[in-house]
C-alpha cells in the first residue's frame, strides 16, 4: 500500500521516539503478552517501529476514502474490495480480508492487525482483539479527534498549573459511583419547559465541564441572584451527591424570576412556557454573566436578540458551546453582483409549516437531512434589489460558515393561521449521527483529500431531544438525554430508561447535537 | 486463497432456495448482508471493548491489591536498596515493581468486574425489574448500580406512581397500579429497593415532594407550589402577571359564591349538594362532586384505618411514654406535620384556585361530624384516658386509643383527611403517645389548644417534622 503512505514530511526522515504510557494503578501496561513481546521485548528500535506502524495503519483508516482499506489483493494479484471488515497488517503494508488473515500469518508470521473499520488491534495469537492503552490512545485521537485541535475546550479554559496531577488530587475531589448525574427534577408548578432544558444543559458535556472545573468561581461572583452560581449549584448537585430523588431548581426559578429581562418579562409567571424561549433566555442570561458584563436594558424582542448577536468573539462558555455562524450569499441574477453576510446563530430554527409545503418535500416523509438539504444546501429565490443593475431577480444561498460545538436545532412546530395558532404535529425523523458537512460553505469548492477528516470533524451526535406532547394551549414537555450509550427519559422527576427506537420516534421539538470529536 | 476471492459468506439474510434472483439481486443481497455484518460486528466490537478493558482494569486492581498486602516491609528502612524484586503472580496478570502485565485473556481469566474507583464488585444484574437477579447476600457491592427497568418505578428503583388524590379524581386514579402488581406477583424483596422488605400489602412510598428553601424570602414551601409563591414573592410587572391577576378575580368570584354554597350541603347530607350544583351549571360542580364523593367515601376508611393503626401501636405508646422529653419533642413535630401534608395534598390535586378551596371545602365538613363524635365519647374517653394516664398500659387501653385520636387531635386529623392513607398511616401511628403528653401536662386537652399551636410552630419545624418521621 505504498500509495497510502501519507505525504506528510513528519515520518521517514525524522523518526520521531514514541513512548509507552506511564503505568498507571488499575491498568495493565499492555494490552495482552503478545503486545507485551512486541512493544518491550525487541528494545526501543522494535517499539518505535510498531507504534509508528500503527499510526499509519490509523492514518490509512482514517484519512482517506475507506477504499483504500477495504481494498485487499488476491493470490493473483487483483484489487478485492470489500464491506466487512479488512486486515492490515501491522508489521508490513499488506491488508487482508478476515478469511486470509491466518494465511498471511502463516506465511510471514505476522501476528498483529488493524482491523479496517474502526482501527483496533487485534492479536493472532489472542485470538481476540486487544485494548493495548498505548495504541488505544492513538486510536481514540485519531478517530475521534483529528485535525481539530481548536476545538479542544480544554485549550480555552486551563491554565497548565491545573493541569498538574498532584494539583488535580490535593484540590479535587472524586465524585462518588453512585453520582452519576442522573436525576430528575421536580415540577414546580408548570415549569416542565424549564427542566427540559435544565436537563439538556446538564447533560451537555462543555457545560458540565465548564461548571464542575469551576468555570464560575462563586465566590469572586458580584452579582446578585446570579443564575450562573445556580446552574453552579445544579451541577454540583447533580454530579456530587449520591441522592437518587429528583433536584430541587428552586435556585435557577427564583434567579429566573428575579432576572427581570424586558425581553422575557412575560416568561416568568405561573403559565406554562415555550421551552425555546426559556432556552434563549438561559443562555442570554449566561453568557451575560459569564460574558462579562450586563448591558443596560437595551434588549428589543428575543427573536432579534438571538440573529443579530452583536459578539462574535465572545469567549463566554454560551458562545463557545452554542453559537456558530451563518453565511448568506445573494446572487444577482443578472449582472452576477454577489453580496455576502455572516450572522451568528444560537440554534438552527426549521419553520415546519413552510418546509412541509415545499413541492420536493411534499410526497416523503420529512426528516432533518432533507429540512437541513432544503434550507442550507438549496439556493431560493429571493426578493432584492441589486445595487448595481436595479434588478428583482436573485437567488440567495444560506450555509453554515462554522458549526457550533453543541447544535441546537429547533423544530418549529407552531404555525400561525389566520390569526389562530396551531401545532404542526408532522413527524420529522432525526438521525443519531448527523453529518453536517454538507451544509457548511466549504462543502461545494472543496473536493479534495482534506474534506475526508474535514467530514468527520463535522460529525455529530444526537445528545438530548426535547419533546412536546399536548396542544398549544396546554401540554407537557418531557426530554429524553444519553449518558454513554444509554438513553434516559426525564419527566420532571421520573427518570426512567429509553431505548433508541423509543427516542427516534418522538415527535422532537428542540433537538441538541454534540460534535463527535469532543465526546 | 481462492476462497477469499469470493465475497465471503458472512450469512446472516439467507434468500430462500426457490426465490429466483437476478444478478442485481444477488448484488443487492450481499449488500445488505454485509451491512447488516457491519453493523453488528461494530455493536459487538464496542461492547467487547467496553467489557474487556473492563476486566483487564480488574485484573491489576486485583494483583496491585495483592502485591500490597504482600509488599516489602523493607522499604523506609533501607531506601538506599530500592532494587528488591516485588513480584506478584496471580491467574490473571502480573505484578512487578509497580507495573502490571496481563497473563492471558483477561475475558477468560477474570470473572468479576471491579470498580476503578472504590475497588468493590460491580453489580452485573439489576436487582429488581427486567432482567432482575438477586445480589449474592453478604457482598458489598459498588454503588454504581445496573440501572433498574420496571413499570412505575425509575432507574433507582424507587416509585413515582402516586396513589389516589394525588393524581386525579377519576375510579380508575383511585387504583393504585402497584398494588394490582404486587398482588400479582410476589414481591421479590430485595435489600436493594429503597424500603427494605415491604410487609405485603403494603405498597413502597412514592417519591415525595419535598420541601425548598424560597431564594427571595427564605421562605419553605413545598416544591410544587414555588412557582405560584414566586408570583406573591417577587412578582412581576409585566403584561401576563396582571392577566393572571385579572383572571383569578373573576375565578374566585365564581368559585367563591359555590364555596358558599358547600357548607349548607354538606351540612344537610349528601344528597343535597348533587341537586344543587346541577343547577348551577357544569364546569366547576362536576369537580366538586368528585371531591365530594371521594371524601365522603374515604373518611370512613380513614377513621378504621386511625383505630387499627392506634390498637397497632398501642402497645408502644406506654413504652414511648417513658422518656418525657422525647416525647414532646416528636409531638410538636407531629402537628406540624399535618398542615405540612395538607400543602402537599392541594397541589397534588390541581395546582391552581382550586387546591385552596379544597382545604376549605373540607374543614367545615369535618367540624360537623366531629362535635357529634365527641359529644358521645369525649365524656368517657377523658375519663378513660386519664385512667389510661395514671395506670400507663394497663389493661384497658384497648377501648381507649379509638377515642383518643379524634378527641385531642381532631384539628389536625382534620387537615389530614385529604392525604393519601399510607402516608397517613405512618403519621398516625405518632397519635397516641401525643395524646398521652398533652394529657400528662395538661389534664384536659382540648381541640382548641391543639389547634393554636399547630400553626405557631408549622414553619420553623416543618423541615425537622420530615426527617423526625422517617424512623416510625
Amino acid at each position: 500500500m505504498p500509495s497510502s503512505r501519507p505525504t506528510t514530511p513528519a515520518t521517514p526522515a525524522s523518526p520521531k521516539t514514541f513512548k509507552i504510557k506511564d503505568p498507571q494503578p488499575g491498568v495493565p501496561l499492555f494490552g495482552c503478552e503478545h503486545t507485551q513481546l512486541l512493544l518491550s521485548a525487541g528494545g526501543a528500535e522494535r517499539m518505535n517501529k510498531s507504534i509508528h506502524n500503527y499510526k499509519t495503519c490509523l492514518r490509512v483508516i482514517f484519512e482517506n476514502t475507506p477504499i483504500v482499506p477495504q481494498t485487499s489483493k488476491t493470490t493473483k494479484g487483483f484489487p478485492f474490495t470489500t464491506l466487512t471488515p479488512n486486515y492490515l497488517c501491522l508489521q508490513c503494508s499488506a491488508t487482508t480480508t478476515e478469511g486470509g488473515r491466518i494465511e498471511h500469518g502463516r506465511e510471514t508470521s505476522h501476528r498483529f492487525y488493524v482491523e479496517s473499520r474502526n482501527g483496533c488491534l487485534y492479536c493472532q495469537m489472542c485470538d481476540d482483539f486487544v485494548f493495548d492503552p498505548t495504541l488505544e490512545d492513538l486510536r481514540l485521537r485519531k478517530s475521534g479527534k483529528g485535525l481539530t485541535r481548536k476545538r479542544k475546550l480544554d485549550d480555552l479554559f486551563t491554565d497548565p498549573i491545573k493541569e498538574d496531577p498532584r494539583f488535580i488530587s490535593t484540590n479535587t475531589v472524586e465524585a462518588p459511583c453512585r453520582a452519576s448525574g442522573i436525576r430528575g427534577i421536580y415540577n414546580m408548578g408548570a415549569t416542565c419547559y424549564m427542566n427540559v432544558i435544565l436537563q439538556s444543559f446538564v447533560h451537555n458535556p462543555l457545560l458540565r465541564n465548564f461548571y464542575l472545573s469551576d468555570g464560575h468561581q462563586r465566590t469572586e461572583c458580584s452579582y446578585e441572584n446570579c443564575m450562573s452560581c445556580a446552574m453552579e449549584d445544579m451541577f454540583q448537585d447533580f454530579y456530587a451527591q449520591e441522592t437518587t430523588t429528583g433536584y430541587s431548581a428552586s435556585n435557577i426559578l427564583a434567579s429566573f424570576w428575579l432576572s427581570k429581562r424586558k425581553a422575557y418579562e412575560e416568561l416568568a409567571s405561573n403559565k406554562e412556557q415555550d421551552a425555546h424561549e426559556f432556552f434563549q433566555f438561559l443562555t442570554e442570561e449566561l453568557h451575560e454573566i459569564n460574558g462579562g458584563g450586563r448591558p443596560s436594558d437595551s434588549e428589543d424582542s428575543p427573536v432579534k436578540k438571538s440573529k443579530s448577536d452583536s459578539d462574535p468573539d465572545c469567549k463566554c462558555i454560551v458562545h463557545q458551546t452554542f453559537y456558530g455562524k451563518l453565511q448568506s450569499t445573494i446572487t444577482c441574477q443578472s449582472c452576477g453582483d454577489i453580496n455576502t453576510s455572516i450572522e451568528s446563530f444560537l440554534d438552527l430554527s426549521l419553520g415546519l409549516d413552510v418546509l412541509s409545503k415545499k413541492k420536493s418535500l411534499k410526497a416523503t416523509a420529512l426528516s432533518l437531512q432533507k429540512c437541513l438539504d432544503e434550507e442550507y444546501s438549496r439556493p431560493e429565490r429571493c426578493e432584492y434589489s441589486c445595487r448595481k443593475c436595479n434588478t428583482q431577480e436573485a437567488k440567495k444561498q444560506l450555509s453554515i460558515k462554522s458549526l457550533p460545538n453543541v447544535l441546537c436545532i429547533q423544530l418549529k412546530r407552531f404555525k400561525q393561521n389566520n390569526g389562530i395558532a396551531s401545532k404542526i404535529d408532522t413527524k420529522v425523523s432525526f438521525p443519531l449521527k448527523l453529518e453536517m458537512f454538507p451544509y457548511t460553505n466549504r462543502a461545494k469548492n472543496q473536493e479534495t483529500k482534506q474534506s475526508y477528516e474535514l467530514a468527520r470533524s463535522c460529525t455529530y451526535d444526537l445528545q438530548s431531544v426535547v419533546v412536546h406532547v399536548g396542544n398549544l394551549e396546554t401540554g407537557h414537555y418531557v426530554s429524553y438525554s444519553r449518558v454513554g450509550n444509554q438513553w434516559f427519559k426525564f419527566n420532571d422527576h421520573n427518570v426512567t430508561l429509553a431505548t433508541k427506537s423509543q427516542v427516534l420516534n418522538e415527535q422532537a421539538f428542540l433537538l441538541f447535537y454534540v460534535v463527535r470529536s469532543l465526546a | 486463497m481462492s476462497n477469499s476471492d469470493t465475497f465471503p459468506q458472512t450469512g446472516i439474510i439467507v434468500p430462500r432456495e426457490d426465490s429466483q434472483t437476478d444478478n442485481m439481486g444477488d448484488l443487492a443481497h450481499s449488500i445488505l448482508d454485509d451491512i447488516v455484518y457491519n453493523i453488528i460486528h461494530d455493536l459487538v466490537l464496542n461492547t467487547h471493548r467496553e467489557e474487556k478493558m473492563a476486566k483487564s482494569m480488574t485484573a491489576a486492581i486485583l494483583v496491585e491489591q495483592k502485591a500490597a498486602q504482600t509488599a516489602p516491609p523493607s522499604d523506609d528502612s533501607n531506601p538506599a536498596a530500592p532494587e528488591v524484586q516485588h513480584r506478584v503472580a496471580l491467574d490473571s496478570a502480573i505484578y512487578e515493581n509497580g507495573k502490571v502485565y496481563l497473563v492471558g485473556n483477561p475475558l477468560q481469566t477474570t470473572k468479576e468486574t471491579i470498580c476503578p474507583k472504590c475497588h468493590l464488585p460491580r453489580l452485573l444484574y439489576p436487582s429488581d425489574g427486567v432482567g432482575a437477579r438477586k445480589p449474592e447476600p453478604g457482598v458489598e457491592y459498588c454503588k454504581k448500580r445496573p440501572y433498574i427497568e420496571k413499570p412505575y418505578h425509575d432507574i433507582y428503583g424507587q416509585t413515582f406512581q402516586m396513589e389516589g388524590p394525588g393524581r386525579g379524581k377519576k375510579k380508575k386514579d383511585m387504583v393504585n397500579p402497584l398494588l394490582q402488581s404486587a398482588k400479582e406477583n410476589t414481591p421479590n424483596g430485595s435489600q436493594d429497593s429503597p424500603n427494605p422488605s415491604p410487609p405485603p400489602g403494603e405498597v413502597p412510598k412514592p417519591i415525595s415532594f419535598p420541601h425548598a428553601k424560597c431564594h427571595n424570602c427564605s421562605q419553605f414551601l413545598p416544591i410544587k407550589r414555588m412557582n405560584n409563591h414566586m408570583i406573591k414573592c417577587i412578582g412581576g410587572g409585566g403584561r401576563d402577571s396582571s392577566r393572571a391577576a385579572l383572571l383569578k378575580i373573576q375565578n374566585g368570584s365564581g368559585t367563591g359564591s359555590q364555596n358558599g354554597n358547600t357548607p349548607p350541603g354538606s351540612r344537610t347530607g349528601t344528597p343535597a349538594p348533587l341537586s344543587q350544583p346541577n343547577a348551577k351549571g357544569k364546569t366547576s360542580p362536576n369537580k366538586r362532586d368528585a371531591g365530594d364523593d371521594f371524601d365522603s367515601d374515604s373518611s370512613p376508611q380513614k377513621k378504621k384505618k386511625l383505630l387499627k393503626k392506634s390498637i397497632a401501636t398501642k402497645l408502644k405508646a406506654p413504652k414511648m411514654a417513658k422518656s418525657g422529653s422525647q416525647m414532646s419533642s416528636s409531638n410538636l413535630s407531629f402537628e406540624q406535620k399535618a398542615p405540612a401534608t395538607d400543602d402537599e395534598d392541594d397541589d397534588g390535586g390541581d395546582d391552581d384556585n382550586d387546591a385552596d378551596f379544597g382545604t376549605v371545602l373540607v374543614e367545615p365538613k369535618k367540624k360537623v361530624i366531629k362535635p357529634i363524635t365527641k359529644k358521645t365519647k369525649d365524656s368517657l374517653g377523658l375519663e378513660r384516658k386519664k385512667k389510661w394516664l395514671h395506670g400507663k398500659g394497663g389493661q384497658k387501653p384497648s377501648l381507649l386509643p379509638p377515642s383518643d385520636p379524634p378527641d385531642s387531635t381532631s384539628s389536625v386529623k382534620l387537615k389530614i383527611k385529604n392525604s393519601s392513607s399510607s402516608l397517613n398511616g405512618e403519621r398516625t401511628k405518632v397519635l397516641p403517645p401525643k395524646s398521652l403528653v398533652n394529657g400528662s401536662s395538661k389534664p384536659h386537652p382540648s381541640p382548641s389548644i391543639n389547634g393554636k399551636t399547630a400553626p405557631g410552630v408549622l414553619r420553623a419545624d416543618s423541615e425537622s417534622s420530615q426527617t423526625l418521621s422517617s424512623p416510625n
